[in-house]
Order: C-alpha cells, then sequence, then structure tokens
C-alpha cells in the first residue's frame, strides 16, 4: 500500500501538533520555564552586585543554571496529565509505533518550554554583560544542551510518573544526570571568553545528545509501560 | 465494517493471569470474541474487570497466557482518555487521527460524531467544561470516527443517564449488526440487546468456590 509510510507517521504528527495546541491553550503556564529563567537573571546583579567584570566572567553559568533549572521546572508536565486524563495508556492500543511517540512527545515538551527560553537568551546575555562575539557560541551550547536536558528530565518523569511526591523525586533523580552537560555548555563559553577553543566541549556535547536521542525514547518507553501498570 | 474473507477476525485470550505485586491479581481468564457477538465480564468489585480489559486491550502484558488480536481493538476506560484544555472538535480530530490501525471504513467525521452522541452544540465547547456524562460520550464518540473491529469498554455506563445508557445500547447494538464485535464490562447495568450475549465472570484470585 503506497500510503502505509504516511499512516506510520500520523500518530506521531497527530500527537505533536495536539501538543502545540495544548500549549497555546495553556498560555500563562506555557510562560513560567521563561519567567523563571528572567526571575533569577535579573536577580543575580541585586545578590552579587552589578560590577561589568564579575557579570560577564559568571555570565555563562549563570545562564545554563537558570536554563537547566527552568527546564527542571517543567518536567512535571511531561508525561503527567496524559497520564491522569488516560490519553497516555491509548498509545499501547492499537499499532502506533510508541518509540516514535514518546519521541516527539520529548521533542514537543523541549519545543515548548526550552524553545522560548533559548530566544530569549539573548536579552539576558545582555543582562549579565555577556560579549556579543560569545553570543553564538551560547545558544549553540543551549541548543545542544537543553534537549539532552529534556530527554535525561523525560526518563525520570517517566519512572516517576506512578510515586507520590513524583516531581520532588525527578529533581532528585534528574540533578546528577545534567551535571556533565552544565559542565561542558558552562566550559565552551567560558572557553571562549578565556580566548581559548570551545570545539571539545561542543563535541562532547553532540555526542551526549547523540546518545540521549538513540537510547532514551527506548528507555522512556519501558518506564512508561512500568508505570502504567 | 466488512468481515474480511477467510480467517475471521477474532479476540482471543487464553489463560491469561496477571500478577500485581508478584501477587495474581484473578484466577486464569479465557475468552474467545468474534464478530457480531457481546462479551460481558462481570465481578465483583476489585475482582480486576479492569486490569483484564487492559490485557485485552494490549496496554498490559499478561504474566502468563496469551491474548491473540486479529482484529483492531479500541479502548475506551474509566479515564474517558479526552483532553480537558481542548474542544470537543478538537479532541476528535485528534482521535480520528492518531489511531493508526487498520482502518475500517464507515468512520464518521468529527461533526457527525458530535452530532450523533448528542453533543452537537457543543462542538467549540473546551471538553473541561462538559458534565461527567456528556465527557463520558465524547469518550465514546472516538469509536465512530475511528472505527474498529472489537470495542472494550469498561463501564460505559458510568455516570450516563437513562438516555444516555440506551443510547450506548443503541451504538453496542448498530456495532454487532455491522460484524463488529465487543467486551464490555459492568457490575450495575447490562446492555439489553437483541443480540446473543455471553458473560465472563472474573473471580479473584484464590476465591474461586
Amino acid at each position: 500500500m503506497g500510503t502505509a509510510s504516511v499512516s506510520l507517521h500520523q500518530p506521531a504528527w497527530a500527537l505533536f501538533q495536539r501538543d502545540l495546541q495544548l500549549s497555546r491553550r495553556m498560555g500563562s503556564q506555557a510562560m513560567l520555564p521563561l519567567v523563571f529563567l528572567f526571575s533569577v537573571i535579573a536577580m543575580v546583579p541585586l545578590g552579587i552586585g552589578p560590577g561589568p567584570e564579575l557579570l560577564r566572567a559568571i555570565s555563562p553559568g549563570m545562564i545554563w543554571v537558570a536554563a537547566l533549572l527552568s527546564g527542571l521546572l517543567a518536567l512535571d508536565g511531561l508525561f503527567k496529565s496524559d497520564f491522569e486524563d488516560g490519553t497516555l495508556e491509548q498509545w499501547w492500543v492499537g499499532e502506533q509505533p510508541v518509540v516514535t511517540l514518546a519521541s516527539v512527545r520529548i521533542f514537543s515538551h523541549w519545543l515548548i518550554t526550552a524553545g522560548p527560553t533559548i530566544l530569549a537568551t539573548p536579552i539576558a546575555a545582555q543582562m549579565l554583560y555577556l560579549p556579543n562575539d560569545v553570543l553564538g557560541l551560547m545558544l549553540l551550547s543551549l541548543l545542544l544542551g537543553t534537549p539532552i536536558m529534556s530527554l535525561v528530565g523525560a526518563l525520570g518523569a517517566a519512572l516517576t510518573l506512578n510515586a507520590k511526591g513524583g516531581s520532588a523525586l525527578v529533581g532528585i533523580l534528574v540533578f546528577p544526570l545534567i551535571v556533565p552537560v552544565l559542565i561542558f555548555g558552562t566550559g565552551a563559553v567560558s572557553a571562549a571568553l578565556d580566548g581559548l577553543t570551545a570545539r571539545p566541549f561542543i563535541l562532547l556535547l553532540s555526542a551526549l545528545l547523540i546518545l540521549g536521542i538513540t537510547l532514551v525514547p527506548i528507555a522512556t518507553v519501558a518506564a512508561l509501560k512500568l508505570s502504567i501498570e | 465494517m466488512t468481515l474480511q474473507t477467510g480467517m475471521q477476525p477474532h479476540l482471543t485470550a487464553t489463560e491469561v493471569r496477571f500478577c500485581r505485586h508478584s501477587e495474581p491479581v484473578f484466577e486464569p481468564v479465557s475468552l474467545r470474541l468474534v464478530g457480531g457477538c457481546l462479551l460481558i465480564v462481570t465481578g465483583k468489585n476489585g475482582s480486576g474487570k479492569t486490569t483484564l480489559m487492559r490485557l485485552l486491550s494490549g496496554i498490559l502484558a499478561p504474566f502468563s497466557g496469551s491474548v491473540e488480536r486479529s482484529g483492531s481493538v479500541s479502548f475506551i476506560g474509566h479515564r474517558p482518555g479526552i483532553k480537558k484544555e481542548l474542544s470537543c472538535l478538537e479532541n476528535l480530530e485528534f482521535a480520528s487521527r492518531f489511531y493508526s490501525r487498520e482502518r475500517e471504513s464507515g468512520g464518521l467525521t468529527p461533526h457527525q460524531a458530535l452530532g450523533k452522541v448528542g453533543l452537537g452544540r457543543h462542538i467549540r465547547q473546551l471538553a473541561g467544561q462538559l458534565s461527567a456524562g456528556q465527557q463520558r460520550r465524547l469518550g465514546l464518540a472516538k469509536l465512530l470516527v475511528a472505527p474498529t473491529q472489537f470495542w472494550l469498554l469498561d463501564e460505559p455506563y458510568t455516570s450516563l443517564d437513562v438516555e444516555g445508557c440506551d443510547w450506548v445500547d443503541a451504538l453496542l447494538e448498530e456495532h454487532l449488526s455491522n460484524g463488529g464485535g465487543a467486551i464490555v464490562s459492568a457490575h450495575q447495568r447490562r446492555p439489553h440487546l437483541p443480540q446473543p450475549m455471553a458473560e465472563v465472570v472474573i473471580h479473584p484470585w484464590g476465591q474461586l468456590a
């Protein structure tokens, strides 16, 4: 049948469009990571002083920490609402490609939560005196690093779906796993600020991302399956 | 919905068991559903009716025994499986595109389905603003936009009024006369249908008289 490949992708596409629809409908809740990012960035100069030298030195780390924490904040909604209203278990009714569905869900969640954060980073960078010539690198490191955060977080969210106090547990589970992302991400920009090459950090981030994209959806599906029993 | 020639589609469970916390839930269950038939799953509260329905639909995997599905299946559980933040129409548009099962012919458009389930005047309303009974109707409307051979309905009469219950019966009657099959779990109201129906009683583990 000529339409076989189309019908295989159709469920994933339908899920993606539904997620975008839902994020538009939720409005303020979808903006929460962005609000969080700017709260942190605006508070830093107030807390440690407005000196441009100091702020410039810590700006890569501060933006990275704020971006990761705001991503952590948004993880709770990744599977929970679908689990509670019974739409998640429908993934296994019929012939839908479940691993593809999980990948799409993680991707749309990343797009909705981390997308605005990345778009707003140039403004945050200005607020912290990050030099313009490393802004591109900052964005690239976020573009590579925040999906890893979403992937690892998805695995944590899937594992703790059924647990009481799940969202606190996700934080504890995910936190140690995203430390490398923070180190490589901050390292890339800091190295460039010191006039060194950022290449090894970017390559390491890319490697982590590829590893995550290939393995995490499979593990997430296994974890979801355990949780819905 | 037409029956394919040759091998007749069926849904067969053979000596199915399921364990929760390494404790069997119910005595092994065997059943066979073919087109045109209705099975009613009964049993006490907590006997595992819902677990059995989820096993049959493929959401759960049996601990031992096997479930064989040779026709397309849809499952409507306790939770109607609709997004409260989306409108009735958006929910059904999603359902009509999401299920990549072998499509049976004769699916209604979301508009037609909403008219048929009595939500024709709530097309643009958010599903979360509907009453519990209306939400259940919306959940059942998914059966009409993404038609399948076998319907697995877990307590479909819950929170429906008398008219709604009769309407579910009419829906089932039409489905069966078109050659489809259905398994309905029920503990209060039973379907009132002209078609033959058989009862499957679930016994909790270790309580078989």
